[in-house]
């Protein structure tokens, strides 16, 4: 068996971690190999180790067979090493053809020769097809685009070994498959590629082999063809979770909690919300489904209250709340879960204790005429933490110094600590461990069970489909469409979310296309 | 744990001997004995009631500048703008006491220490309401109203408020119902404005650690989205806090000049705005232990006179060693790490040692 | 006519240490790093042009001193903020405190004073003073004026037409991007760093040897400051720059102009504070801008990022 690479034993220590401990790995020459594992598993720093972004504690490395001691990113792509990142490596001021050659532009250091970086680049985007100049910046392209200008600045480089970090986390259905036509080509010329993946349909769509990594170690390796998604969370995992299967009681009442009437918000020129409508029932979770910047963000943060729309207006309960303030509305009960926790929702410098009563400072319990009630406030976490099953070791902790699954928790926490009737949540799962996953979907569950309604926006189509009772789909900015949750498919969801109405996916062919692409011109 | 909180008195102090080591150095470049000099210094501080009742009287002016610093500091804002806004103070608080009469003192004097916050507070408005409203780097315009405050100063007391006495560049002395009681009389007088600064330092470290509003304020420095997100107005506590920095800034002008000069010199100040920098960064905005710094740098302020006319070195050493005090603070991470290195070394050594 | 002429002028000689550093500036600011530092390496540079025309007697080496001294200040700089992450105004603000008493200091102790003595100066170009109409103006400007508005196209031929400029482009807005493209992204941020001290202090030493014939305790007087404001008004391009010292000398050469002529019933003192709140207008009306680095200020240190 030829081996395009061959990782051995490599151990790399970071400040209070071992983020990889005697980890192997092998790559076989023309294969695609899948590496899975849970957040914090230990991928990331392997590759970034594989691509001289870090330096391994001990280990070796071999490419082709030969052994390697680079210790920098140039070194990795001497030997022909490419990586794809998840946050996009692309300056976005720079142009398409800046961007590619960008480390190895022709010319000598005192004269780009511009005319010669572009008759190198052009193919490549022929062969991707992209049908846009060399010239245009990198910001005025689609997440799609930007990831094939990725790909091609590791061609460009002549790498035959590709490593793709979470490739598809920001694609949609369709352009999930079309990266898969792309990967086959790219394997087909005799590219080795290894995908960094948590999504584990896609890894068994794409890859011939999977390695599983769990806290740094390696767990084990199997054949695609010979496992299924089963055997793969239970490696991941170590234990049973079962994710997707919940006990949601009964239906959804009459009574409308949460509606948002005509709503529209508008950046400059551009809107980026455009006539919104959606209600919230009682005892119902509306999921919201769109690609990854469609304006669920300014939706969220619209109906917390942080930006005002340009129009329309928000009902919570019968009230009017569109003018009202994010304290006033938490007030009337409703609650929040931001998308980025550490900017919207923790204040990492602050101790547990004083992020459970972030926004609710103000509460009865927690202010004493002006003054904090330390006292109360201190017995107050402590029952939160263990309600919760917040793991720390005590709750004047830092929350910054916590991890992710356990930042989500101290945020749900604190919002449902208030006995909210409706929660707002944005990506309440991103990042976040598959225990606190688990744990978090219950409490939504729980909430809505018990009454209480829940707006929960995600980029997972998974988590929608078995947690939704509707789902809404969002496209720039407009509404697609809803569907039951018990219709809802993954294809009926990914053809809605690039701008293809409802009705249309019934009607099968011939497609109207992106109706809801026009108003960008108005 | 333990060994942090070590490291986090060790680094300040490892900052202060090096600043002072380094200047020692230029001392003695220059051809005079640092050793001297640092004695005459401290003698000069600490080394009689007199040197300690003039290091407590510059201690004032720079304790409320960390102050003033260290409020702003708490919502994310780097204030530079103190001595502009202390100069102003002290022209609010002098105007106020020479030209209202007939007050009592219980009256004027208060009358005239809030005239001083409220023209530091005023002096503090254009960069903050540029900054909170057009995003103007509030560093860059504070720096730029630092210069032109100088100069309107300057302007003011040699032209239109000039005193009678044409030999002074200044103004007329306040009225005597304007002036801060006298705590210790004698050939140095501690003035009672030492008192208004311990009463501002304890109500602002309650303000900060017990108060709700404290609370908030807090969180916005600390991260103004999720404030924000929390229903938190960012913008008032910011528009608040820049305003208090102002108002302390102010006070200081306004202690100067009814505790200290009973007029107002064009440049009464040595850079008293300044002197709080470093001490605020390394209190890290704590009021409380602010004080501590501030009454080593009065120190240094009163040591320096006594040093200047005793060995013949100039006073200029302190902006250097101030100098190389921020250089330091910037240059913290350095010196985690070197004290880090030496802990593992000592260690080593111990263990070596033990066996 | 003659009025004009000589207000140009006067304009141009104020412009160039603002436009020289400024020009420094827009490097350091492009590659990410802020540097408020650029008032104290310009203090650095004219004391220390000053020191070394006074002991070498020829002014063209104290222009090398100032420019070498600057540097090493902005070396250090660099050592704190690039190498381990310090806080970049902190340190650039203790940087100018040092360096204003430092200067002070050695002044003082040498003098008695707070002004050198004269020292040979380079004020003049005066083989151009044969050309005809213009030539007695442009004698009248120093060389290193010249040598300011040279070093424009050369900026902006760097940052615009050579792979550097495309690199500082690409540090100045993402690090990590361009060391995943296999660049060293601090040795980009140390020259541009460096850039920005050697041309402060070029600016500097213009001050002592150009514009006057001595040091005088803080004789840069926020100048290092304008060029800060001058690099945003001039959206981090030469040419921008050039137009924004050009506005900020001629406020000045106005100013003066008033001064002398008591044209108007106010204190100097006043008028002198003219170019600062022309500043002060420029920042609030032109500071937001996607121009901006969008790692500005933002430190990069080695191997700590993503784990």
């Amino acid at each position: 068996m030829e081996y395009a690479l061959r990782m051995c034993a490599i151990t790399k220590h970071f400040p209070r971690v071992i983020a990889n401990d005697k980890v192997d790995l092998t790559l076989r020459k023309g294969e695609i190999l899948a590496l899975v594992g849970e957040n914090g598993a230990g991928k990331s720093t392997l590759m970034n180790i594989l691509y001289g972004l870090h330096t391994p504690d001990s280990g070796e490395i071999y490419i082709h067979g030969k052994k390697m001691n680079y210790q920098t990113t140039l070194g990795a792509i001497e030997q022909g090493v490419g990586m794809v990142h998840q946050h996009f490596m692309l300056i976005p001021r720079l142009s398409i053809v800046e961007n590619v050659v960008l480390g190895n532009e022709p010319g000598s250091a005192l004269r780009f020769h511009r005319a010669r970086a572009k008759k190198e680049v052009s193919p490549f985007l022929e062969q991707f097809k992209l049908e846009v100049s060399l010239d245009t910046p990198v910001q005025d392209l689609s997440m799609g685009m930007q990831q094939k200008v990725e790909i091609i600045k590791v061609l460009y480089r002549k790498a035959n070994i590709l490593i793709l970090d979470e490739p598809t986390a920001v694609l949609t259905p369709q352009e999930i498959d079309e990266l898969g036509v792309i990967l086959a080509s790219l394997k087909k010329q005799g590219m080795s590629i290894i995908i960094i993946t948590h999504k584990l349909q896609e890894v068994i769509d794409f890859s011939d082999r999977i390695t599983v990594m769990r806290r740094g170690v390696h767990i084990g390796t199997v054949e695609t063809a010979g496992t299924d998604v089963n055997e793969i969370v239970g490696m991941m995992v170590g234990r049973n979770v079962n994710l997707g299967q919940y006990d949601i009681k009964g239906v959804p009442d009459k009574d409308v909690l949460l509606s948002v009437k005509d709503l529209s918000y508008r950046a400059g020129e551009r809107f980026i919300l455009k006539d919104i409508n959606l209600e919230v029932h009682k005892g119902e979770i509306l999921g919201i489904a769109g690609i990854d910047g469609s304006g669920q963000d300014e939706l969220t943060e619209i109906i917390n209250g942080t930006i005002k729309p340009t129009q329309g207006e928000i009902l919570f309960a019968d009230n009017n709340v569109t003018h009202r303030n994010p304290l006033q509305r938490r007030r009337s009960g409703m609650g929040f879960i931001p998308q980025d926790r550490l900017k919207h929702g923790l204040v990492s410098d602050f101790s547990i204790e004083e992020n459970l009563t972030l926004g609710f400072e103000r509460k009865r319990e927690y202010n004493r005429k002006g003054f904090i009630n330390k006292k109360n406030r201190k017995a107050l976490a402590k029952a939160a933490i263990a309600r919760f099953d917040i793991r720390t070791t005590g709750e004047e902790v830092l929350a910054g110094t916590l991890s992710g699954g356990n930042q989500q928790k101290v945020i749900v926490a604190r919002e449902m600590g208030a006995r909210p009737r409706i929660i707002v949540a944005n990506q309440p799962t991103r990042g976040v461990d598959i225990g606190a996953i688990a744990f978090i979907h219950q409490t939504l569950i729980g909430l809505r069970n018990e009454g209480g309604g829940v707006l929960l926006a995600s980029l997972e189509l998974d988590e929608l489909m078995s947690l939704s009772d509707r789902i809404a789909v969002m496209y720039k900015g407009r509404l697609m469409g809803t569907l039951a949750g018990r219709d809802a498919t993954r294809e009926k969801l990914g053809y809605m979310m690039v701008g293809r109405m409802n009705d249309n996916v019934h009607n099968g062919e011939n497609l109207q296309t992106e109706k809801g692409a026009r108003h960008e011109k108005e | 744990m333990k060994k942090n909180r070590f490291a986090a008195v060790l680094s300040p102090i490892c900052m202060l001997l090096f600043s002072f080591l380094l200047a020692g150095l230029l001392i003695l470049a220059l051809g005079k004995s640092p050793l001297v000099a640092y004695g005459a210094l401290f003698q000069g501080a600490f080394g009689s009631s007199t040197a300690w009742i003039n290091t407590i009287n510059k201690a004032v002016p720079i304790c409320l500048a960390a102050f003033a610093v260290g409020i702003c500091s708490k919502v994310g804002v780097f204030n530079i703008g103190v001595e502009g806004q202390l100069l102003f103070g002290a022209l609010g608080s002098a105007l106020a006491g020479i030209y209202i009469t007939g007050l009592p003192a219980f009256l004027h004097i208060p009358l005239c220490i809030s005239a001083g916050m409220l023209s530091g507070a005023l002096w503090a408005l254009i960069p903050t309401v540029l900054y909170i409203k057009r995003d103007a780097n509030i560093i860059v315009s504070n720096i730029l109203f630092n210069l032109v405050a100088k100069l309107v100063l300057i302007a003011l007391v040699l032209g239109p408020f000039r005193g009678d006495n044409a030999m002074v560049p200044g103004t007329n002395r306040i009225q005597e119902t304007a002036a801060l009681p006298i705590l210790v009389g004698g050939s140095a007088k501690l003035s009672s404005a030492v008192l208004l600064m311990l009463g501002v330092a304890i109500l602002l470290y309650i303000y900060l650690n017990h108060t709700t509003n404290g609370f908030e304020l807090r969180a916005v420095g600390l991260n103004h989205h999720a404030a924000s997100y929390a229903g938190i107005p960012s913008k008032k506590y910011v528009f608040f806090a820049l305003l208090a920095g102002g108002m302390l800034a102010g006070m200081i002008g306004a202690m100067e000049v009814q505790g200290t000069y009973l007029m107002l010199y064009n440049d009464f100040s040595p850079g008293y705005g300044f002197d709080g920098i470093p001490i605020a960064l390394l209190a890290q905005g704590n009021p409380l232990v602010s004080i501590v710094g501030g009454l080593l740098f009065g120190g240094l302020r009163s040591g320096s006179q006594f040093m200047q006319i005793a060995v013949g070195v100039d006073k200029e050493i302190i902006t250097v060693i101030q100098g190389l005090l921020v250089i330091c603070i910037a240059a913290e991470p350095i010196f985690r790490r070197g004290i880090n290195l030496a802990g593992r070394w000592l260690d080593r050594r111990i263990v070596a040692w033990k066996q | 006519m003659e009025t004009m002429m000589l207000l140009i002028v006067v304009a141009i000689r104020l412009a160039t240490p603002i436009l020289i550093t400024a020009t420094g500036a827009m490097f350091s600011e492009r590659s990410g790093v802020i540097n408020l530092g650029t008032e104290g390496m310009m203090l650095m540079g004219s004391f220390a042009a000053m020191m070394a025309s006074l002991y070498s007697g020829s002014a063209w080496v104290g222009v090398l001193a100032g420019m070498t001294s600057a540097m090493l200040v902005a070396l250090l700089h660099g050592v704190i903020c690039i190498e381990f992450g310090g806080n970049q105004i902190v340190s650039s603000l203790g940087i100018n405190m040092f360096l204003l008493g430092f200067t002070s200091f050695v002044i003082k102790s040498m003098y008695g004073t707070s002004i050198s003595v004269q020292i040979p100066s380079i004020q003049r170009v005066p083989f151009l003073e044969g050309l005809p109409f213009v030539g007695k103006y442009l004698a009248q400007l120093p060389p290193l004026t010249y040598i300011a508005f040279l070093i424009v196209p050369i900026a902006y031929y760097i940052m615009n037409r050579t792979p550097i400029g495309i690199r500082i482009k690409a540090v100045g807005d993402d690090p990590v991007t361009l060391e995943t493209a296999g660049v060293n992204p601090w040795r980009y941020r140390y020259v541009c760093l460096m850039i920005c001290g050697i041309l402060s202090g070029l600016g500097g030493a213009y001050m002592s040897l150009g514009q006057m014939n001595r040091f005088v305790t803080n004789m840069i007087a926020g100048r290092g400051y304008m060029a800060i404001v001058a690099v945003k008004m001039g959206k981090w391009q030469p040419v921008g720059i050039l137009l924004t010292a050009m506005l900020f000398g001629f406020s000045d050469a106005i100013q003066l102009q008033l001064q002398v002529s008591q044209a108007l019933p106010i204190a100097p003192e006043l008028i002198q504070a003219i170019p600062y709140l022309v500043g002060l207008i420029i920042l609030a009306a032109f500071m937001r801008s996607s121009a901006a680095p969008l790692a500005l200020g933002k430190a990069y240190v080695k191997n700590k990022h993503k784990t």
